[in-house]
């Protein structure tokens, strides 16, 4: 495209101008909006417990949670500790068998220093490993409660999701990313009297 | 007019041909996908580094392991399959650390660690060139992902470009109540019973 004679110094910078103002605006417009989002986040539906949460890669459904001195092997841990337990079952919705649960579930608001749960398979009362495509297990995050903080009484819970990339950035490889939070349940906390400690 | 189309003309066909190569572009896990050797029930595979076998496939609702007197019982949503094969090296001895189950829908299921391992059963077993052994293989499975499956043996998970070893199950047994693993202290690391 060559420029004709008829188009005027004047006329480009009319063009100049008008192009600076659209960018400008639209600049203005996506900041505005991110704002807005980053000032009303999306609201996480609570969900009650024994309710299904689809979080992408997992169905989890959630039954209660408890306290107690003694994991759910039944051997008592070496220093006297405490234990708060959840109980929920869960579907591996991939195609491949898979042991990350342990960011699936967070308390909110958090505690300080609270170590990740470990997840025991109900089935064994032994620890969790790989969960199956498509066979539910009921198993159990068990959380070692800090020694400063005191047992809690109602428990908060954020579910996590993650979603299938056929294609990540880095290497074109495909994998389950984290996403937003998707559920919060709360339920409360009961002592387990089978869940302590032999003295 | 004619120049104007033509400049059109190219720039749809330049964005078609990216677009087919963007979508047939392989994937990073396809270019480091294992090289597969395939085979039936009742033959010896052989791969590049190691040679795979299945003989027999029985399934169960229940998985007992027997040792030292002692039977502990691993229950199960699906159903157990046992797997029987013999495995032995080419070259050098190498350990085979992975078992998994593939369904005909392409859905794998892992070799179980809740069985404790022991000798004679993966993936704890190493494998000498020239010395043929049993290899002892169990899955859980839902009921549904039987028919048709395969069972795949690689040496480990990460390494891209290494042998991987299918063996399609044809002659599968019926479902048992019960079958259980006894540890024997001499002779053959394992019996299958009953």
């Amino acid at each position: 495209m060559t420029a004709t004679p008829s188009s005027t110094l004047r006329q480009r910078l009319f063009a100049f101008l008008l192009a600076g103002i659209g960018g400008t605006a639209a600049a203005a417009v996506s900041f505005a909006m991110s704002l807005h989002d980053a000032a009303n986040p999306p609201g996480i539906a609570a969900v009650g417990l024994g309710d299904p949460i689809d979080t992408g890669r997992w169905t989890v459904t959630l039954h209660g949670a408890r306290s107690g001195t003694l994991p759910p092997t039944g051997v008592p841990p070496f220093d006297p500790k405490k234990f708060v337990m959840v109980d929920l079952d869960v579907t591996n919705r991939s195609a491949t068998p898979n042991n990350v649960l342990y960011r699936l579930l967070t308390p909110e608001p958090p505690v300080p220093n609270l170590p990740l749960p470990v997840y025991y398979l109900a089935r064994d009362n032994w620890f969790a490993s790989y969960i199956n495509p498509d066979m539910p297990e009921r198993v159990i995050a068990v959380w070692e409660w800090p020694e400063a903080a005191p047992l809690p009484e109602r428990l908060k819970l954020k579910v996590s999701s993650q979603i299938y990339k056929q294609r990540d950035n880095l290497y074109g490889a495909s994998g389950w990313y984290d996403r937003d939070p998707v559920a919060e349940v709360e339920m409360p906390v009961v002592a387990d009297p089978k869940a302590e400690r032999p003295q | 007019m004619i120049a104007a189309l033509k400049t059109v003309a190219a720039v749809v066909a330049a964005a078609g041909l990216l677009y087919a190569m963007q979508r047939t572009t392989p994937g990073y896990s396809d270019i480091t996908s294992p090289i597969v050797a395939s085979g039936r029930q009742g033959e010896a595979v052989q791969a590049s580094a190691f040679s795979f076998g299945v003989n027999t496939i029985r399934l169960a609702r229940e998985l007992a392991t027997e040792s030292f007197g002692r039977t502990k019982i691993f229950s199960t949503s699906g159903v157990w399959v046992v797997v029987v094969g013999e495995a032995e090296a080419t070259y050098e001895s190498l350990p085979l650390t992975v078992a998994e189950w593939l369904s005909r829908d392409g859905i794998r299921y892992a070799l179980t660690d809740r069985v404790p391992a022991t000798a004679g059963m993966m993936p704890v077993d190493r494998f000498e060139p020239g010395l043929p052994r049993p290899a002892l293989i169990a899955f859980e499975v839902p009921e549904d992902a039987i028919e048709g499956g395969q069972v795949v043996v690689a040496r480990s998970k990460i390494a891209p470009l290494d042998d991987e070893i299918r063996v399609s199950a044809e002659a599968i047994g019926a479902v048992e109540p019960r079958v259980t693993i006894r540890r024997n202290d001499g002779g053959p690391p394992w019996t299958l019973l009953p």
